[in-house]
């Protein structure tokens, strides 16, 4: 009898202890050294349980069969892939986080990959740049411009307009803004800024000596002046605040909030050369 | 007519060889844009589909797999799921039975958006007038599922139709295809929302000569779906389903002093519902609907005689009203789901053998409380269910299930239910009786593989027989059910299923339950989304006058080329019974012979 209770024992202890109860549904695109910071700044600070499914694991994932079967209170979806899936789950409300090109609805929100448009009026004020490029294509960035456009009046930065609605479209736009701008502002628009197209930015101004701020460290090494980045660590630090005020009964606002922190960087040679002020504060 | 459509299919099929490039992908375009073009990113397929947690034995038929197939209606779906077995395999919109682990055709319920479609008088679902284009995905539960669904002996075959596209105010498909007899398949599809208004309407008609005599084919549909919703969560959706159908279901050729016998039948069916999803909060969840159907079908039977052709017909009005409630309530490690359904049903028989008309009706009621307990990496689900029938007297139907989770990825489940089967509502008693127990391991562990097993046992009484005087019997359905998916190796990917089914009844082996059935699928999909798709069946219908003498194998092909200025055309052909082999239970329900069609879909 004792070898049977040792027997047991040792089955209950060596036995996986996988939690099939959870509260949270995490939805991953894919694995990305991005995807999986934000993960992990959501993990420090969502002390519920929380189930990781990452999409390119699985060939085939019926996310209606698992939502209906293991009852999540609430799916956070990392990325675009992610959150279209999840938003076709109805009945369970959904948040999100690194999603920039998908259309969220009005049952998910979320915390945004775009930084609040006053950040960048701000630091291109300091630079004392009043005339500012913007390239943008209507279908994917016209809510932020068109917020963007209402903040510049409250300033002393006028914004310059063009739309690209293909990404081949962009040398030409930016070659109409000659003369014209004393800054670019490169907006995170996957049609306005494409592989193909990057380069024209950092050679317009080269040839125009307008500093280009814009919102990845990336483009710093290619000639950027200014970037002021999203932080993911605290985006999804920032998320896991969201899912505990909606499981804790709260409402979802309808559209993302945009992250709070804001990480500046500067590429200090381009800064000096261009002889723009420098950014104390910022 | 084959020799026109199988040079088309060739052309088609060297068409579909010119390669354009495929669309990026969204997450990997907004990486490419914050890391840059040299941004790390790790993607290791290893498993075709995760392990899931629910104790029954099912088998989720998703709008991927429905695409790929070429499927005209309903039936051209479930041909290729494990466990199921089609009775009949011919010309596209004519009538099919169905059976799952070789149940009974009428202990196998069958709902379009949660509305029963099977008729009142015999219990009899008309899968081939559901049109495969309007289904989104199918769910199937294999074993008595009356805990949750009321009749449900043999299992539940639960259609969920398509939502509206979302993100567009517009989108629309045309599609049509042309195969052997003049098998034509057209329809037209506009779908999209504006601002919390969603809208899918279709219409389409589907027609043959037949592929086998007196089995041509006329179907006719128009489906529509409406959703708002509501400012806050949830949706009002409200779905209508058309059908009218006239089709030919055998001859049977005369001679040596026997009358030649045409059998064809028609049918018109309204199905509607109107139902509300409304969360309350986190916990609790609000489900209502209400539903209707009507149906007309008439059947027409010729008898060629010496005096003259003969001719009788049956009519048969069958209409439902009724509704569901449902409330659901998610604990920290409970789920609990209440609910009540109700249905008026009528049936008005007319026979031209029998003049008159003969009306029955009932009020159906049931009560059902099903709970998942989870504890730790268990779920416990005890369930049960009381109907009032009306006419087949007071059922309960108790289940309980148990799932344990060896890994993430891996389960092993075990369920067991009591069931029973409203056979038809001109019966009187005609209720009948199952215990079905499952047992089942899945796994998605092993690399690259995906793995389920499933043993099982039905133990069904009071099965009523065909005889006269009609007598009451006991059956036993036994067996063992495995299936199989690897991940793409070189855009290929091969799935199989394989039922074993021992049956008997009062210890003599019981005559056309398949023995044996074996599902064989080959997979291809390059990035350039050229598809191809085998799909091999086979049945063994053990012994009467049923024949199965190989693999029935279908090549389906397709390619799909993207025009961002407006759409995309894809175009398909398909090529069936490529070895014209014979499988079927009776000698008049002849399975049809080798046929080809091509089409083309527009989307834009």
């Amino acid at each position: 009898m004792s070898l049977l209770r040792l027997l047991l024992l040792v089955f209950f202890t060596l036995a996986p202890t996988l939690a099939l109860a959870y509260d949270v549904l995490l939805l991953q695109s894919m694995h990305d050294k991005g995807y999986d910071e934000a993960v992990r700044g959501f993990k420090r600070d969502y002390r519920g349980s929380v189930r990781r499914i990452v999409l390119t694991d699985y060939v085939e994932l019926d996310l209606t069969r698992i939502n209906r079967e293991e009852h999540p209170k609430l799916i956070v979806a990392v990325g675009d892939r992610a959150l279209d899936l999840a938003q076709k789950q109805h009945a369970t409300p959904v948040i999100y986080m690194m999603a920039l090109n998908a259309k969220p609805h009005r049952v998910a929100g979320g915390v945004t990959m775009l930084l609040d448009p006053g950040k960048y009026l701000s630091v291109l004020e300091a630079l004392g740049c009043e005339r500012v490029g913007v390239l943008y294509d209507p279908a994917r960035s016209g809510a932020y411009v068109k917020r963007a456009v209402t903040l510049a009046a409250r300033s002393r930065v006028k914004l310059v307009l063009r739309e690209v609605h293909a990404p081949k479209e962009t040398p030409a736009m930016l070659a109409s803004l000659k003369g014209k701008v004393d800054a670019l502002w490169m907006l995170p628009d996957t049609t306005a800024v494409s592989p193909v197209s990057t380069e024209a930015f950092f050679l317009f101004s080269q040839a125009e000596r307008v500093p280009v701020v814009t919102f990845a460290d990336v483009y710093l090494s290619m000639g950027g002046a200014v970037a002021l980045t999203i932080d993911r660590h605290d985006i999804g630090r920032q998320l896991a605040e969201l899912a505990q005020n909606v499981l804790d009964g709260g409402q979802l606002e309808e559209s993302g909030a945009p992250p709070r922190k804001v990480v500046t960087r500067t590429n200090e040679g381009v800064v000096r050369q261009l002889k723009l002020n420098p950014l104390a504060g910022h | 007519m084959c020799t026109a459509v199988l040079p088309m299919l060739l052309t088609v099929t060297l068409c579909l060889l010119t390669v354009t490039p495929a669309r990026g992908d969204d997450d990997l375009t907004s990486l490419e844009l914050f890391n840059g073009a040299e941004g790390e990113l790790v993607s290791a397929t290893r498993s075709p589909r995760p392990a899931s947690q629910t104790a029954e034995n099912i088998t989720v038929v998703t709008g991927d797999e429905i695409a790929a197939l070429n499927a005209h209606t309903l039936p051209d779906i479930l041909y290729a799921v494990t466990g199921i077995q089609l009775e009949t395999n011919r010309t596209p919109g004519t009538s099919t039975n169905i059976e799952i682990q070789g149940s009974d055709f009428d202990h196998v319920l069958v709902l379009v958006d949660n509305v029963p479609i099977n008729n009142l008088s015999d219990n009899f679902p008309d899968l081939s007038s559901i049109p495969a284009r309007i289904i989104d995905r199918i769910e199937i539960v294999k074993g008595a599922a009356s805990s949750s669904w009321g009749s449900s002996l043999g299992g539940v075959i639960n259609v969920i139709t398509k939502l509206p596209q979302q993100d567009r105010p517009i989108d629309g498909t045309v599609s049509a295809s042309y195969g052997t007899r003049d098998t034509v398949d057209g329809r037209v599809e506009v779908t999209g929302t504006v601002d919390r208004f969603g809208y899918y309407l279709t219409g389409g008609k589907l027609r043959s000569d037949g592929l086998r005599r007196n089995n041509q084919s006329d179907l006719e549909s128009l489906y529509g779906k409406l959703r708002y919703e509501l400012p806050v969560r949830g949706a009002l959706t409200l779905s209508t389903l058309y059908t009218a159908r006239a089709s030919g279901m055998f001859s049977v050729p005369g001679g040596g002093g026997s009358p030649s016998v045409d059998v064809s039948d028609r049918n018109r069916e309204l199905i509607s519902s109107l139902a509300l999803l409304l969360p309350l909060d986190n916990r609790f969840v609000l489900d209502a609907s209400l539903r209707t159907r009507q149906s007309n079908a008439e059947m027409v039977g010729r008898i060629g005689l010496p005096s003259g052709p003969l001719q009788q017909t049956t009519q048969e009005d069958d209409d439902s009203t009724g509704g569901s409630l449902k409330v659901s309530w998610q604990g920290g490690w409970q789920l609990i789901v209440a609910g009540m359904d109700y249905d008026h049903v009528k049936v008005a028989l007319r026979s031209g053998q029998f003049p008159g008309e003969e009306v029955r009706s009932a009020d159906r009621r049931g009560v059902y409380l099903n709970d998942t307990f989870t504890v730790g990496n268990v779920a416990i689900t005890p369930s049960a269910r009381f109907d009032w029938t009306g006419f087949g007297g007071n059922r309960f139907s108790p289940s309980f299930g148990i799932t344990y989770a060896l890994t993430e990825n891996s389960l092993v489940r075990g369920y067991t239910a009591r069931g029973y089967s409203l056979t038809s509502l001109n019966r009187a008693d005609s209720t009948e009786k199952v215990w079905t127990s499952q047992v089942g391991f899945e796994s998605g562990d092993v690399p690259y593989l995906w793995l389920k097993a499933t043993l099982f046992r039905n133990d069904t009484w009071d099965v009523l027989t065909n005889e006269a005087p009609v007598i009451k019997k006991r059956q036993l359905k036994h067996g063992a059910e495995f299936e199989l998916r690897t991940v793409p190796v070189y855009n290929t990917s091969f799935t199989t299923g394989y039922t074993y089914i021992r049956s008997n009844e009062a210890g003599t082996v019981l005559q056309s339950v398949p023995r044996h059935t074996l599902k064989l699928g080959v997979h291809y999909r390059d990035p350039s989304r050229l598809q191809a798709q085998l799909v091999g069946n086979y049945i063994d219908w053990q012994g009467g006058q049923g024949r199965s003498n190989g693999i029935l194998w279908d090549l389906h092909l397709s390619k799909t080329f993207e025009y961002s200025e407006f759409g995309s055309i894809e175009l398909f052909g398909s090529v069936r019974n490529i070895f014209d082999n014979k499988q079927y239970v009776l000698d008049f329900y002849e399975n049809a012979g080798r046929w080809a069609e091509v089409g083309v879909r527009c989307h834009f």
